[in-house]
């Protein structure tokens, strides 16, 4: 029961990185970016060219995934989202046009790479250590790690720094933003750089605890998104919490059903979330959110 | 013969399910990715009605009819409280739960074994094994969706579910029950679509859950978009690319593996570029982009 938990937060500090990266993006733009979903399987597709392909160190690795994410996700913004935005779409709009380009990426990838799942993590399978009576792998506690330290990162950066209150202005209101002469589209295209990098770290550490697949970035996105809607969107500790919350119940609810209905309980809890509290736990009120 | 007869059959299951899409996306403006969904619904429905009571064709398709109706409310009620991309949301959350239903309620569906050995219809006497028989069958089909939407578009009815996508208040404020208006539509839609399913069901004569995944939504979707959304044409025009594209990649001898790649690719980027460029897709009147 205890190594179930175990498994649940590992799974959820994924999602919750996944998911803040989400929600910091559609704070600032205000929809939801699905190839994001495919900016986490770049990156982690990126650092295993570098690792297993040119047998760069892994650390070489981590930054040449974090650094072609950041790379796709601002090419995203400055080619497509801006234009869009620009000529007035609606947040459906941007929608579809980032499912058109999540399509594009995952197929790109699975071009090159083929369906099959790739092996990136060094040598053997690691052993793992015991940590308070569970069993977990050096990675899996990497994750931890990273999960904490990245949300307390963002959080420090939005509430402590000048660029973190100009981000939070912007996403509070743009047009005021811009009448205080702040630039709106240079600080958009931060958030999307910050979030892709974070969803390459994402994707890298799942990489190197099991395997890499073209369609990885699809369910994690899912999962991220979920995680988004209930913690509630525009905020860090809502990301975070919806991320773990939604790795729990995955894995929890498998205790009374079946593992393959673990997608269906998180959609049913989503839809429960989107019809009762769509502001999620921690948003506030869906017009005016902050971060 | 039979090649372009097998076109022919997708084309019309394709034309019906684009435009069916079409009546609740772009005419009542409530983007769905829940379509494969309803799609599925109609083809598991007629095809266990069939090979379990081994009942006729007709009563296999009303069956579908009814049961996609019947869920499309139970998806419809809640979700219309939501607009725009929650609603797409919500239509999202709904696919990724139907999908689990086929692929995992085992006793029913045999899961991802699927459902072998459906019988080829047979309509009063009329037994439709050959292709040409078969191109006639789907063909009527898809005039009924045409015909169907075509109908309720250029109606008073459809003049409300315009009046709904492009200001829902107003549509409130002339007294009209709107959420009525947005229920009877995506009723009709799904419908429409578990027809197509039925129709799929029995030409292939075996399904599985594979066919009926959010990508298969997303597919069509991208149809109405690249066809030209609020427009008959435009759903036929878009149901011919989808059908055709990947007979084109055929012919220029890409290995399968590749040709699946591509042709995603191919849509994606058109997807994009329709929104960047051209809103209102190849013959389309609305643009989703306003």
């Amino acid at each position: 029961m205890k190594q179930v938990l175990a498994n649940a937060v590992v799974a959820g500090s994924i999602y919750s990185l996944v998911a803040l990266g989400f929600s910091l993006i559609w704070s600032v733009r205000r929809f939801f970016h699905f190839a994001h979903g495919a900016v986490y399987t770049l990156g982690a597709y990126s650092a295993y060219v570098a690792v297993k392909l040119l047998h760069f160190p892994l650390l070489v690795g981590v930054l040449t995934g974090v650094f072609v994410a950041a790379v796709c996700g601002v090419a995203m913004e400055a080619l497509v989202f801006r234009n869009l935005s620009r000529r007035g779409a609606t947040p459906a709009v941007l929608l579809l046009s980032s499912l058109g380009l999540l399509t594009v990426v995952q197929n790109c990838i699975s071009l090159v790479f083929a369906d099959h799942p790739r092996v990136f993590r060094a040598g053997e399978l690691a052993e793992g250590v015991d940590l308070f009576t569970v069993r977990l792998t050096q990675i899996q506690i990497a994750i931890l790690i990273a999960n904490i330290a990245l949300v307390a990162l963002t959080w420090t950066f939005l509430h402590r720094t000048q660029l973190g209150k100009v981000i939070r202005a912007v996403a509070n209101d743009p047009s005021l933003a811009k009448v205080h002469g702040i630039n709106v589209d240079r600080a958009i295209l931060f958030v999307f750089a910050a979030a892709s990098a974070m969803a390459a770290i994402a994707g890298i550490l799942i990489g190197l605890d099991t395997d890499i697949t073209p369609a990885m970035g699809f369910n994690a996105l899912l999962m991220g998104a979920a995680a988004a809607i209930i913690g509630g969107f525009g905020s860090v500790t809502g990301a975070w919490a919806g991320g773990l919350l939604v790795g729990i119940v995955q894995h929890l609810g498998v205790v009374s059903l079946p593992t393959e209905w673990q997608d269906a309980i998180v959609f049913v809890l989503v839809i429960t979330f989107l019809i009762f509290r769509p502001q999620g736990f921690f948003g506030r009120s869906i017009r005016t959110a902050e971060i | 013969m039979a090649y372009l007869g097998h076109i022919l059959v997708l084309f019309a299951i394709y034309a019906t399910l684009v435009v069916s899409l079409d009546l609740v996306s772009s005419h009542t403006g409530l983007i769905s990715v829940a379509h494969a969904a309803f799609y599925g619904l109609g083809a598991y429905a007629s095809a266990l009605i069939a090979t379990r009571y081994g009942a006729p064709f007709l009563v296999g398709v009303l069956g579908g009819v009814v049961i996609a109706t019947l869920i499309s409310f139970i998806v419809s009620m809640p979700s219309l409280r939501l607009r725009d991309d929650y609603f797409v949301i919500a239509t999202f959350g709904f696919q990724m739960i139907l999908f689990s239903i086929f692929n995992n309620w085992v006793e029913v569906t045999r899961g991802a074994l699927g459902i072998p050995g459906i019988p080829q219809p047979i309509i009063f006497g009329w037994n439709v094994d050959s292709h040409i028989e078969f191109v006639a069958l789907s063909v009527f089909f898809g005039a009924i969706a045409c015909l169907a939407v075509g109908r309720i578009t250029s109606s008073p009815f459809g003049r409300v579910l315009h009046a709904i996508r492009e200001d829902e208040m107003f549509a409130k404020a002339l007294g009209k029950n709107t959420l009525y208006f947005k229920v009877a539509s995506f009723a009709v839609s799904a419908a429409l679509a578990a027809m197509a399913g039925s129709l799929y069901a029995h030409y292939t004569t075996y399904i599985d859950p594979t066919s009926f995944t959010i990508m298969e939504s997303i597919l069509i979707l991208s149809m109405v978009i690249i066809g030209g959304a609020g427009s008959l044409w435009g759903s036929l025009v878009g149901a011919l690319v989808l059908v055709i594209l990947p007979e084109v990649l055929r012919f220029i001898d890409l290995p399968s593996a590749v040709a699946a790649n591509v042709r995603q690719i191919i849509y994606g980027s058109l997807v994009v570029g329709m929104m960047m460029f051209r809103p209102r897709g190849l013959v389309g009147h609305y643009g989703f982009n306003r």
